[in-house]
């Protein structure tokens, strides 16, 4: 027993270790296009995690300290900075990301984010709707949003997650 | 009143539909060139970003996006008009709730293989055939800040070719719906039926927790939660899962939700419900109401991976309603009463892991359901046996593995899955195991065209000859959400 159980578990532990070595890696390091988690300023919310991040464009239900619903505002699909953010939080490609919409919804859950059309509309509904969290790039930022931390790291930092390559 | 409410409701979905078409219209006519990722200045109304060179997807399912007006149409920046209210309302809903409206169907063709004179082949489908398996629709809602609804009906053709209980006399005979148009010259169709396959209201109070009410499916493993053909990888449903080792729905209360730690969630689901029953759906025929649950530990520390385990517990009862009159007072008096036919109690167990990473899927579950006759309610047993015989107590033990890979070409993903079922509640179906291998092909998210070739081989043959031969089939489907 001993001795057919031990190739097994060879196996097993061979196959592990490739996985972990081919395993990808986030792309969250690179020096191409960082994208500025937006809150309104009087928010009080100043960090979030990516892994959070991605929940709430998930349409997971979190909260902010304001005790605020997180709503997020997407870009509309298929545009550049929506397809870099949900390769790089959401770790899909446009195609699974229709795919994993119209399967939540099969399944009975709930619909993704709304989508912003412009930019203005994205900073003025973020400056004025409670909970509202959106992206753009550093040089869009106006005084109506403020960028958050994500994972510690402005966008400014080196190791920022939120970057990806166009 | 049903008709009004589904004029209604088409109207309110073409509406949203349009609206949505509109919208998702709207960037690739306003694009401009990129924006730089520094050092310009910010146009006020530039889009959020330029669109890339494929053509917009509008079936991406985008809720629908707020509308241009409300900067550029809408009050001025310095206006106290843009009130939080307002955008709220923006967002949320012009004047009450709004319905969406959307569905799935699937369009199938089943040939089964194997000896022609094989009892399962002239039982299930003697010759190929062609037909469309299902048309569901969805209505859903969000009726508040924490109020959510959802309903999906099932349009079938059913109960039209029913042919399912033998007759004394040695037939199967069918159910026929065919009747008279009256609107066509006395000419002649088949109506089909509706099935509410769910009908609940969701309240979230908490990020932590959800509670609906009403018709649900039940919360275990994967395969049930999938649900709708495009969403699901294989043609047909694994023996466990389609001989409902859990119940497929249940109508009561559901307390589900998940809690996050780091990049883990913790989720769960808690339900009490009437059990089940010949027409749970509607009415308990006992007392005992029935509880379960699943728990679940998600993480996506590396891929994405699920392990979870679930329970149900619950009593089953059928009865029938009788009358009788007592004349032994000075009138008669009526009295309704109930006469159990059949009564058990069960347990079903479950547990499943899910592991995706890239194209990778590795879907399992394994399941029992344990089931105990109240020893004054047995029933008897179905078969050729003349002497009569009453239903054992029976531990049924199932379970299935599905690996497929999505390559990027085409989004195709070759899949194979095995599956076994114990049939430990049957005496005429032997425990059988089945073999699968299949294409799964998604060449826009919602389109799913799938091909399958399927064996299911029994050990032994069961008491009426049913595990006699092999059932080797082919099948394949086209699935889409529309």
């Amino acid at each position: 027993m001993r001795r057919r159980a031990f190739p097994l578990l060879a196996l097993a532990a061979t196959i592990a270790v490739a996985l972990a070595t081919l395993a990808p890696r986030p792309v969250r390091a690179g020096n191409d296009v960082a994208l500025a988690i937006i809150v309104a300023p009087g928010s009080k919310l100043t960090n979030i995690s990516v892994d959070d991040l991605r929940r709430v464009f998930e349409s997971e239900r979190l909260t902010d300290p304001d005790g605020n619903r997180l709503i997020a505002l997407n870009h509309p699909p298929k545009t550049v900075d929506r397809v870099g953010f949900d390769q790089v939080v959401l770790g899909m490609d446009a195609e699974a990301v229709g795919r994993f919409w119209i399967d939540r919804k099969i399944r009975g859950g709930s619909g993704p984010p709304r989508t912003v059309e412009s930019l203005a509309t994205l900073r003025r509904v973020v400056e004025k709707l409670p909970g509202a969290i959106g992206y753009i790039r550093p040089a869009q930022l106006s005084n109506e949003v403020r960028a958050i931390r994500v994972d510690g790291k402005l966008p400014e930092d080196p190791g920022y997650p939120v970057r990806y390559k166009p | 009143m049903r008709c009004r409410f589904l004029g209604l409701a088409v109207l309110g979905g073409v509406l949203l539909l349009q609206g949505q078409a509109l919208a998702q219209a709207q960037p690739a006519a306003e694009a401009v060139p990129p924006v730089p990722s520094a050092g310009l200045p910010v146009a006020p109304a530039a889009p959020t970003s330029p669109p890339l060179p494929a053509p917009a997807n509008a079936l991406l399912a985008d809720a629908p996006a707020i509308p241009l007006g409300a900067a550029g149409g809408g009050p001025s920046e310095s206006s106290d008009d843009f009130t939080t209210a307002g955008t709220t309302n923006m967002l949320v809903a012009d004047e009450g709730p709004k319905l969406e409206l959307y569905g799935f169907a699937d369009f199938s063709y089943l040939h089964m293989l194997g000896k022609k004179d094989s009892i399962l082949r002239q039982y299930v489908a003697a010759y190929p055939s062609f037909y469309v398996g299902h048309l569901n629709l969805y209505l859903s809602s969000t009726l508040g800040e924490n109020w959510r609804s959802l309903a999906e009906v099932r349009f079938t053709y059913s109960p039209l070719g029913n042919e399912r209980q033998q007759a004394s006399d040695g037939t199967f005979p069918v159910t026929k719906t065919t009747t008279v148009d009256y609107a066509e010259l006395q000419r002649t169709f088949s109506w089909g039926g509706v099935e509410i396959q769910r009908a609940w209201l969701e309240y979230q109070p908490f990020d932590f927790l959800s509670i609906r009410g009403g018709e649900w499916l039940t919360p275990y493993g994967y395969w049930n939660d999938d649900h709708g053909s495009p969403t699901i990888i294989a043609v047909h449903k694994p023996f466990p899962i389609g001989d409902a080792f859990f119940p497929e729905h249940q109508t009561g209360l559901v307390a589900l939700g998940k809690y996050f730690v780091g990049s883990t969630a913790i989720g769960y689901a808690a339900t009490l419900s009437n059990g089940r029953g010949p027409y749970d759906v509607i009415r308990d025929l006992d007392n005992n109401k029935a509880v379960g649950g699943r728990v679940y530990v998600e993480s996506s520390a590396f891929g994405n991976l699920t392990v979870g385990a679930a329970a149900y517990r619950g009593r089953y009862t059928a009865s029938t309603k009788r009358y009788r009159v007592d004349n032994t007072g000075a009138q008669p008096v009526a009295a309704i009463y109930r006469t159990i036919d059949s009564a058990f109690d069960e347990l079903s167990l479950g547990a499943d892991v899910r592991f995706l990473w890239k194209g990778l899927h590795v879907q399992g579950e394994v399941m029992t359901n344990e089931t105990h006759y109240d020893p004054r309610h047995r029933p008897r047993t179905a078969g050729f046996d003349p002497a009569p015989t009453f239903s054992a107590d029976y531990r049924r033990v199932g379970g299935y593995l599905l690996l497929g890979y999505r390559t990027s070409w085409l989004n195709l993903m070759p899949y194979v899955m095995g599956e076994h079922s114990s049939y430990a509640d049957n005496d005429q179906a032997p425990p059988v195991w089945a073999w699968s291998a299949g294409l799964n092909l998604r060449p826009t998210p919602n389109v799913v065209l799938k091909a399958e070739l399927a064996i299911a081989k029994f050990n032994g043959v069961g008491s009426t000859g049913l595990g006699k031969d092999d059932m080797p089939y082919f099948g394949s489907q086209a699935a889409w959400a529309f």
